[in-house]
């Protein structure tokens, strides 16, 4: 064994640089964002910020957790993991407590907690563990054993899909989803395969318009009312602002308003109208959009890149095949909620109920993240960097 | 190994991929957030600065006003008031939020109009109603929707208008209320109501659209009746005049100073409005936070009144008034205005009926005003303080006798006007005309030049023109009709022009300061409002008095008819000798000699009266009382009230013991005393 630097010295501190700046912009777009709240349930403007850097203290710690052990250990608890994440969706699907039309949580006690949260980590575990098992032997490049690979893929990714597909919670689902794409990308299967799965989700949208057309009995089946009333108002949120678009247009509308330079901080008059739901968590995108302006918004989206590109380097440089997979789950996790978060908000996508990693208030979100962070910090200390090149 | 090779391989190549689909996702975004905030973002800033700014004020508290030592004379009572805002509500909706109000308030009117009723009627049913012109016939007769509603509503017969239920007819008024308002401004539909009407009105809110409670407030008068029709109303902006107050920032809805005191400094009491910034959006919908930015009361006044002197002379001539009130041909009536001559504060002002009446009501002041007369003659030249003129009864041809009260002998300037004498008056007026009874070549050509030359000297006082009093409605008094040469001479002795109280107040003031000519005024400061109501707050403006003009006639020959007004009280014969005080007053008596109409009989009377001043070498105060339409066997009542306001106003510098609110007397204190005496007379026994 090689001679390896400690663990301390390793650590990627731009990375971690980066997820300060997060968390001070997050601090701050809450303060904002939570004043018409604050002011009219008559608490304190600092309640929320207050909260916020509890769950800040509760996640460093978490991520701590998730560096201390091996990541290679990991291993030996993927399929636990996995199964213990699947009996809780059952629970939850069974037994959970329902709010605003979805059922979603787990209550034990006074503790209230999201499962569908650390299922998204179990399965980048356990997704992780299967590709690993997968290419360590070497595989026949043929259209044959991508299909077999693709199948196990889908057949471990899929049943919690689906779960928090029902519950509702589509974003969630879709993280999953973005998650299983990354591992089906980094599978090594070919670019037909990859062609082929893309036509096929392309084909059952399409399938689903038709039937929104023609069938529509049908397709109200398998699309909530509420989906459906959610994509109306992306599609055209004028025509639909008595309803859905509302707070889509109102978002846009505060967005647009911050122009270049935005209106500065806490003078934004969409954040302090009070109009729009959901301001410090969900749409807390608005805030920044409003008060910081073009400027603002850029530079978060630049540091979200920037966190991205250190994990890409990050798994570039792992030499542990398991630990690439890891890290490129991790990356499908906060692409797709990165994304979907700013896209809704800017009505690029249609709205889901998707927190901004790192910037929306609330704790399940922020501890998912964090862990998943500690993930990536995970590979990153344990990777060996060798003097002369690499060698197996 | 080759194949293991590729396996390796791959791997960058798809972290290369998946980098490239973060890359074109967040350009994507980035994109998307130049085309909202760059390319669109000003217009959506418009929308923004479009919906966000509407406002509604919020009332505030009209200033206070207090007489010149603090006391609180009129403030404000804070009410709940129901307000309703019509956004171009349809009448159904009316209607029902007509319906739910009624169950925690009732409204009545005070009449009901016949129109408004009728249409009230076809709301409430519009088939009958629609049967009255069915559309068919209407378009028959080629009649406009308009003129097709008139015709519905005049079908209406009386009967069906009898027929509304009591129920309907209670609903009635609000349904009225709700319409009368301007559109998108709340309009007031019941002041005053209780505070559990208001809280069941305010958990109810939401069933009740366009029904608000807001706090307004109202005047309250602490002294009741005193000086109140001084104060003036507040009510709403007549129609006539709304065209000038909103030029000046005021609401249609918003309530103004309409008369008197509340009008005259409506800028000084007019509260800071406050406004309640509504967040709104594009499609109208009020949103959750409105902010609410207090106003502030209005400035406060601090008058020229001493209440307690006020509610001093009000009682004396209560009590004078009333022991001789079978003796008045008209209506009892008395006033008495008393003021410093020195700066034309008006320290109390008094009428029996009406405190108005003082500055609205004009009298013929009789004898009071000789001392004008007499500085004309001075003046003028046309008598010498060592005139002697020969006091008999004048015969004049088409007019009759002239005399004063008796013969009086031969009188100069002092006891002319000691004793009173008519005839020496109507001698300087014959002289300034250049006529001279019994001498030929003498005649009344001239009379004109007379009662110009007269009345010039009495605006040089104040009689006959406004006396710049700082409230509006002043009257003039009346002296238009001197196309006689006979009524000249009645002129003179105050039996012609009419003169209001206040005149004769500012010109007795103007005789004993020296000739100046001050405005009377009732407000003395305005003041920025206070930390507590009983404590005046920072002085804001302090008004100064005002000299109108100073009397252009020789200093020597107002102290002769200063001298003149001393023997009035102390001469040997004086007219006012029942004035005689240790402050030493001077001043002039009058009688005018009136005929009242009562129901059409023409009925002999006297206006008393009594101008004067104190003391007299050093007048601090002067006071001017106006006895009119009294019996002509019943004399000196003027005089006893010039006496006993002149003793108030002394007894007051001596020992104040501050206005007395309704229902209390100063007989608490005097019980005390008593039992005090009672205590030590115990002792002694």
């Amino acid at each position: 064994m090689q001679e390896r630097k400690s663990s301390y010295q390793q650590l990627d501190y731009t990375l971690l640089f980066l997820l300060f700046v997060l968390m001070c912009i997050s601090l701050l777009a809450i303060y904002s964002g939570s004043s018409a709240t604050t002011e009219s349930f008559g608490i304190e403007p600092t309640y929320f910020i207050k909260r916020q850097i509890i769950w800040f203290g509760v996640g460093v710690i978490l991520m701590l957790a998730a560096m201390s052990i091996d990541y290679d250990l990991f291993k030996n608890f993927s399929i636990p993991l996995y199964s213990v994440g699947m009996v809780l969706l059952l629970l939850v699907h069974f037994f959970g407590t329902s709010k605003k039309g979805a059922q979603r949580w787990l209550e034990i006690g006074p503790i209230e907690f999201q499962p569908s949260e650390f299922v998204k980590i179990f399965v980048i575990i356990a997704l992780a563990h299967l590709l690993y098992t997968i290419t360590k032997t070497p595989r026949e490049k043929s259209f044959k054993s991508d299909f077999l690979v693709v199948g196990k893929i889908l057949a471990v990714g899929l049943p919690p899909f689906a779960f928090i597909l029902i519950q509702p919670d589509l974003g969630t689902a879709l993280v999953i989803g973005s998650v299983m794409f990354s591992m089906i990308l980094m599978a090594g299967v070919t670019y037909r395969m990859i062609g082929l799965l893309a036509t096929l989700v392309i084909s059952f949208i399409a399938f689903l318009v038709w039937l929104h057309n023609n069938y529509f009995e049908i397709f109200i089946n398998i699309i909530r009312e509420h989906q459906l009333s959610r994509i109306y108002a992306w599609l055209d949120p004028m025509a639909n602002i008595g309803g859905e678009g509302y707070q889509l247009y109102q978002a846009i509308q505060g967005i647009g308003a911050g122009q270049l330079y935005g209106s500065g901080f806490t003078q934004g008059a969409k954040t302090h109208s009070g109009t729009i739901p959901e301001l410090h968590t969900d749409f807390i995108f608005t805030v920044i959009g409003e008060e910081f302006g073009f400027v603002g918004a850029t530079v978060l989206i630049v540091v979200y890149f920037l966190l991205l590109y250190r994990m890409v380097i990050i798994a570039f440089s792992c030499n542990n095949t398991f630990g690439t997979y890891l890290v490129a789950g991790c990356i499908g996790l906060f692409v797709f909620q990165i994304f979907q978060n700013i896209g809704m908000t800017v009505g690029l996508m249609p709205i889901t109920g998707l927190a901004l990693p790192f910037i929306s208030y609330g704790g399940s979100a922020l501890i998912t993240s964090m862990i998943a962070v500690g993930i990536v910090l995970n590979v990153n200390i344990r990777t060996k960097h060798y003097m002369f090149g690499e060698e197996d | 190994m080759n194949e293991k090779k590729n396996r390796r391989n791959h791997l960058p190549v798809r972290l290369n991929i998946l980098f490239f689909l973060v890359f074109l996702l967040f350009s994507a975004l980035i994109l998307r957030l130049g085309i909202i905030q760059i390319v669109q973002g000003e217009e959506f800033q418009e929308q923004l600065e479009r919906t966000v700014n509407i406002s509604a004020p919020i009332e505030a508290p009209r200033g206070l006003i207090y007489d010149r030592y603090g006391n609180v004379l009129v403030d404000n009572e804070l009410l709940f008031t129901v307000t309703f805002t019509n956004r171009h509500t349809p009448q159904q909706e009316m209607l029902e939020t007509a319906e739910k109000l009624n169950k925690y308030i009732s409204l009545t009117l005070p009449r009901i109009n016949d129109r408004e009723l009728r249409e009230y009627w076809g709301l409430l049913y519009p088939e009958e109603f629609e049967e009255k012109l069915t559309v068919e016939e209407a378009s028959e007769l080629e009649l406009s929707n308009s003129d097709a509603h008139t015709e519905r509503i005049n079908a209406i017969t009386q009967e069906e208008l009898d027929s509304l239920t009591e129920h309907e007819m209670e609903i009635f008024p609000f349904w009225r209320e709700f319409n009368v308002g301007y559109n998108n401004l709340p309009h007031k539909i019941k002041r005053g109501i209780t505070y559990e009407e208001a809280a069941l009105i305010m958990e109810n809110l939401e069933e009740l659209p366009g029904i608000d409670i807001i706090r307004d407030s109202d005047r309250v008068y602490i002294y009741e009746d005193s000086l109140r029709s001084i104060f003036g109303r507040v009510g709403s902006i007549p129609r006539d005049e709304i065209d000038f107050y909103l030029a000046n920032g005021y609401e249609r809805n918003e309530q103004v100073g309409t008369s008197y005191l509340e009008y005259q400094y409506e800028s000084v009491l007019r509260g800071r409005k406050g406004r309640l910034n509504n967040f709104m959006d594009g499609s109208g919908n009020f949103l959750r936070n409105p902010q609410e930015q207090l106003g502030s009361r209005g400035n406060d006044l601090v008058l020229t009144f001493d209440m307690e002197l006020q509610q001093r002379v009000q009682e004396i001539i209560r009590n004078e008034v009333e022991e001789v009130e079978s003796k008045f041909v008209g209506d009892p009536d008395a006033y008495v205005v008393v003021m410093e001559p020195h700066t034309g504060d008006i320290l109390a002002m008094v009428g029996y009926n009406n405190d108005q009446g003082t500055f609205t009501h004009a009298y013929e002041p009789g004898s009071a005003i000789k001392g004008v007369t007499v500085l004309a003659g001075l003046d003028t030249g046309v008598v010498s303080t060592n005139t002697r003129i020969l006091d008999r009864t004048i015969n004049l041809p088409q007019s009759p006798p002239i005399s004063s009260h008796r013969p009086l002998g031969y009188v100069d300037v002092y006891s002319a006007l000691e004793q009173s004498s008519n005839i020496y008056m109507v001698e300087i007026a014959m002289r300034l005309v250049g006529y001279i009874p019994g001498v030929s070549g003498t005649n009344w050509g001239n009379f004109y030049r007379g009662y110009d030359i007269l009345r010039s000297y009495y605006n040089q006082f104040g009689l006959g023109i406004n006396t710049g009093i700082d409230l509006p409605n002043e009257f003039r008094g009346i002296g238009t009709d001197s196309s006689y040469p006979g009524s000249l001479l009645f002129l003179s002795f105050g039996q012609f022009d009419t003169y209001t109280p206040l005149q004769l107040a500012q010109y007795v003031s103007t005789l004993s300061n020296g000739g100046y000519r001050i405005a009377p005024r009732v407000v003395k400061e305005i003041r920025e409002p206070g930390s507590s109501r009983d404590e005046l707050g920072p002085l804001s403006q302090q008004l100064e008095p005002k000299v109108l003009n100073k009397v252009d006639i020789d200093e020597s020959y107002m102290d002769s008819v200063r001298r003149g007004f001393y023997q009035v009280v102390y001469g040997n014969r004086g007219t006012g000798q029942l004035l005689q005080a240790p402050y030493e007053p001077a001043g002039k008596t009058g009688t005018a000699q009136v005929t009242i109409n009562r129901d059409g009989n023409l009925l002999e009377a006297n206006n008393q009266t009594f101008v004067g001043y104190a003391p007299y070498d050093n007048p601090e105060v002067a006071i001017s009382v106006v006895v009119p339409g009294m019996h002509v066997d019943e004399g000196g009542v003027a005089n006893r009230i010039s006496k006993e306001v002149f003793d108030a106003y002394f007894e007051l510098k001596e020992n104040r013991r501050g206005p007395l609110l309704p229902g209390e007397t100063y007989e608490e204190f005097d019980d005390d005393e008593d039992d005090e005496d009672e205590e030590i007379e115990e002792e002694i026994n």
